[in-house]
């Protein structure tokens, strides 16, 4: 937690920082789109190659760009997830596992700029915490985002984007796992 | 544009790496329960589980980190006409007690889930997400012991009613539901 502060921190230390010798472009954005888990509760003796994706969930949020040096933009962003309950027969009764609650929130760092034209692409990734519930189970642990980010539409004001994502929340020497796909819109606060 | 291409590639082949984080999942193992009863009166049942004897255990055995979520599931028939107070006790080395009173007395014991509750004459299945709160911290601990060492996967289970009162239930359908974390 301590570390996470310090990081997002230090990410707005330089975008601060780099404002005095030049404009800083911040931006506000909203997303949304599909979140899979990956690997999680699965049974091996039966195990084919689509059981490895989960019951589709979906999510949603925030993100605030925030372009401050030439290279990389830093990204705060507030995410909320749900995924499916997952229903199963076990000793002939049916039963219905509640799928998790997401809640997370980080920084994500991205190599160049996310809010280019058509076709202009961009890899990141975001270290933050993520808090995944269940009756029964929570998970609140340190959280990493891999992806690639796309761009569709720019505008002086606005861009649309679509991003691909591999998240993971660590969990001692494992992890949970999702990937996503989702489509976000930014709006331009200062250039 | 390069530089920045080989850094994720590099980062991303350090993740994929065997023995990484990134390299695991969860693996869901159920085991089948007898039909078991619980009577203040004739005496308790008990099932032994020998989790070496389930392939997915053993093929993931070595890899095994930690214990996700559990469930004990079924159906829960309560015979009197009180309600009952169902707990499942394990003993970590194998037993045979016959009833309540032997088991309490067994250095071993732990209780491992419940109290669930099934009101007079009645049926209940249980709902899988009551059935994950009510599995307890040591419970767990004792599980993790038997299925990642220094326990020898080997333990006996119980089911039985309140101690002093009176009690005459069963279970059918049961299963034990273990979600494992495993390196892969």
């Amino acid at each position: 937690m301590k570390r996470l502060l310090l990081l997002t921190l230090f990410a707005w230390l330089l975008a601060s920082g780099a404002a005095q010798a030049g404009p800083v472009g911040v931006s506000v954005g909203v997303f949304g789109g599909l979140s899979v888990p990956v690997l999680q509760d699965v049974t091996t003796s039966s195990f084919s190659p689509s059981d490895a994706f989960g019951a589709t969930g979906s999510t949603w949020g925030l993100r605030f760009p925030i372009h401050a040096i030439s290279s990389i933009t830093f990204e705060p962003y507030y995410a909320k997830s749900r995924y499916k309950d997952r229903e199963e027969t076990i000793g002939g009764v049916a039963y219905t596992r509640e799928g998790f609650d997401g809640k997370s929130y980080g920084v994500n760092f991205i190599l160049g700029h996310p809010e280019g034209g058509l076709f202009h692409m961009y890899p990141y990734l975001g270290i933050g915490k993520t808090k995944l519930e269940r009756t029964g189970q929570e998970i609140n642990k340190t959280g990493y985002n891999f992806g690639l980010g796309v761009g569709l539409f720019s505008s002086q004001k606005m861009a649309v984007g679509v991003r691909g994502e591999l998240s993971m929340v660590a969990t001692g020497d494992t992890s949970r796992k999702f990937v996503g796909a989702t489509a976000g819109i930014t709006y331009r606060l200062t250039p | 544009m390069k530089r920045h291409a080989w850094m994720v590639l590099v980062l991303g082949m350090g993740l994929a790496a065997p023995g990484c984080i990134l390299t695991s999942g969860q693996i869901q193992i159920d085991f089948a329960l007898p039909n078991f009863s619980g009577n203040s009166l004739t005496g308790i049942e008990h099932t032994t589980i020998d989790l070496n004897t389930e392939k997915e255990y053993q093929d993931n055995k070595e890899k095994l980190k930690d214990l996700s979520d559990l469930a004990v599931l079924g159906k829960f028939t309560n015979s009197s006409t009180n309600p009952v107070n169902v707990e499942v006790w394990m003993t970590t080395d194998p037993s045979t007690h016959l009833d309540e009173a032997s088991l309490m007395a067994d250095p071993t014991k732990v209780k491992l889930w419940g109290p669930f509750q099934v009101a007079g004459n009645t049926t209940k299945t249980i709902d899988w997400n009551v059935s994950a709160q009510l599995f307890t911290t040591a419970g767990k601990a004792a599980l993790l012991s038997e299925a990642k060492g220094p326990g020898d996967g080997t333990f006996t289970l119980y089911a039985v009613g309140p101690a002093g009162l009176p009690y005459n239930f069963s279970v059918s359908n049961g299963a034990l539901v273990l979600v494992i974390d495993v390196g892969i």
